[in-house]
């Protein structure tokens, strides 16, 4: 015990000088002016892209829903539009509508799929920042 | 937490916790603020999980503890020449040799002993708090506290 009081007596006459406090807080305020605008920043991204997402899924999902019942009305082998025209480029269009109204439902239902799963990733993450949102422990900075 | 009540909150603790971390530091101040800054960065961006009322400074402590094990970690992969850039920045540390003699003790004690020593003794904190800032049982803790002392003790004697 006694070695302890000496221990003691050492430690309660530590009172080294530091750098001068203004300046550290002037540094740390700075630094936290920096994060927060970081912050707000990817805040204000994760919002936009979470638009964009939604966008493109309700997009798809409504071209996909018209494009197959617009098909679904012209059953048959025969093109999709009929227009009497002369040009060949639009015949070619009209003749291979059918394939063409496919190519792009198939296009737009990709894209959904795509959205579905952007979204689906964003609720996991979402999720799991916020059970893992911590508490002062390693590798714990939420780069959100 | 708003960015007000944290920087209210750090300018009362930032004076202890410097010292601490100067200690922890052996007598290093660069490395010792940088160690601090870098805590209260850390403890600003998960202060919004922070929820743990009234013990405030023990959770920055703990964030301080683990940043200076994460700078010990990396200072592991240092290559030679950067450990030689180290060794005269501590020399010419502290410019007054202050503490000399309890920094050269305190470097001989592994982090996890100089912490707790220096977390019993400089904060004052109990074996219990101490466990829960370095994530140890209070056994470990109590075993790391006398094997530190006896280290200090031989050292300082000598």
């Amino acid at each position: 015990m006694k070695q302890d009081d000496i221990l003691a007596d050492i430690f309660s006459e530590y009172n080294p000088t530091l750098y001068d406090d203004a300046e550290f807080m002037k540094a740390l305020n700075t630094k936290l002016e920096a994060v927060e605008y970081i912050k707000q920043y990817n805040h204000a991204q994760i919002r936009r892209s979470r638009y964009m997402v939604v966008a493109a899924l309700v997009m798809g999902i409504v071209v996909g829903v018209v494009s197959t019942a617009y098909l679904l009305l012209f059953a048959g082998t025969g093109p999709v539009i009929n227009i009497s025209v002369d040009s060949s480029v639009l015949m070619f269009i009209i003749e291979h509508s059918r394939a063409i109204s496919l190519m792009i439902i198939a296009i737009f239902m990709v894209y959904a799929i795509i959205g579905l799963i952007n979204a689906y990733q964003e609720i996991s993450t979402y999720f799991y920042s916020r059970k893992n949102r911590v508490i002062g422990g390693r590798a714990t900075i939420d780069n959100n | 937490m708003t960015k007000e009540l944290f920087t209210q909150l750090v300018s009362v603790e930032q004076k202890s916790l410097r010292r601490f971390l100067l200690a922890l530091c052996v007598g290093n101040r660069e490395e010792a603020d940088d160690i601090a800054q870098e805590s209260l960065i850390k403890a600003y961006l998960s202060s919004s999980g922070y929820n743990d009322k009234g013990k405030f400074t023990a959770w920055l402590y703990k964030i301080a503890y683990n940043t200076f094990i994460d700078h010990m970690r990396s200072a592991c992969t240092m290559s030679p020449l950067d450990d030689a850039h180290t060794v005269m920045d501590r020399s010419s540390a502290d410019s007054t040799f202050e503490y000399q003699e309890l920094y050269q003790a305190l470097d001989g004690l592994p982090p996890k002993e100089r912490t707790a020593v220096l977390l019993f003794y400089i904060k004052g904190y109990s074996i219990n708090e101490i466990a829960e800032i370095v994530q140890c049982s209070t056994d470990a803790v109590k075993k790391q506290l006398s094997r530190g002392r006896e280290h200090l003790k031989k050292t300082l004697e000598r």
